[in-house]
């Protein structure tokens, strides 16, 4: 059998996974960290305390993946996206690199800013 | 003459037919236009992963950095750019859910889960997560 030429579907598992991780946590970071904090409906919660909160096991590993899937969700449609916008098919593979690029890059700059939190 | 290398006779030729498509298209259509800001909202989902990059960054690098990057975020510029964030990623999530009966098809025993059964269920743990980490954040 012939080894398949597309790798569509592995990029895809992390767009889809992105996507359901996106959607469900990211609208109420907006909120919290965006908007709700700054413009001081609440009292922002101690440094020292929020620290120890992201520096909990479960809270690295959820920071990690939120950041790191979000970014592979949005490589892929923002790719397909430039596809459909400029309708040129020279544009795909130069998309391609820089956008999964971007995202690999922004994975290991997160695992490390998660790691040495 | 040369028969071999002439291209025979052929009275359609789909290789010339090339489709004329405005790079305007998205705005001709509403569904189009939707279409076209459902898939951007992949670029403030990516953004706001930078944000949250950053602002780990600046939780990890001590106290002084912290209250700088909080100055920051209370910038008007910064409120503005969460609020568009805010808008499309909202956006982003209504669209994924209402995608996912697409997915994902729920039998129990020969009783099918309706696709909007399944919609709602997702919008309502969407809002149970959301409740549980604004306790877990502002509860700190």
């Amino acid at each position: 059998m012939k080894k398949s030429q597309n790798n569509d579907p592995f990029w895809w598992s992390f767009f889809g996974a992105g996507g359901v991780f996106s959607s469900f946590f990211v609208p109420i970071h907006v909120l919290l960290l965006g908007l709700a904090l700054p413009l001081g409906w609440w009292l922002w919660p101690e440094h020292e305390s929020l620290l120890e909160l992201a520096r909990h096991p479960l809270a690295r590993i959820y920071l990690f993946l939120l950041i790191a899937l979000s970014l592979f969700h949005a490589a892929h449609r923002i790719r397909f996206t430039l596809h459909d916008l400029l309708l040129a098919h020279s544009v795909d593979k130069p998309a391609a690199f820089a956008c999964y690029g971007g995202a690999i890059i922004g994975t290991l700059y997160a695992m490390v800013t998660v790691w040495t939190l | 003459m040369d028969t071999q290398t002439q291209a025979p006779y052929k009275r359609f030729r789909p290789e010339r037919y090339k489709p004329q498509m405005a790079l305007s298209w998205w705005w001709q259509k509403p569904t189009y236009l939707l279409y076209i800001l459902r898939e951007l909202t992949s670029v403030f989902v990516a953004t706001y992963a930078v944000i949250l990059l950053l602002t780990l960054r600046a939780l990890g690098a001590g106290g002084e950095a912290w209250s700088d990057w909080l100055t920051t975020l209370q910038s008007p510029g910064m409120i503005a750019l969460h609020l568009v964030i805010l808008l499309f990623a909202v956006y982003h999530s209504l669209t994924w859910f209402s995608l996912a009966p697409t997915a994902l098809v729920l039998r129990i025993k020969d009783y099918t889960v309706p696709a909007k059964a399944l919609v709602v269920a997702h919008v309502v743990i969407w809002l149970l997560c959301s409740i549980a980490i604004a306790a877990i954040v502002l509860t700190r």
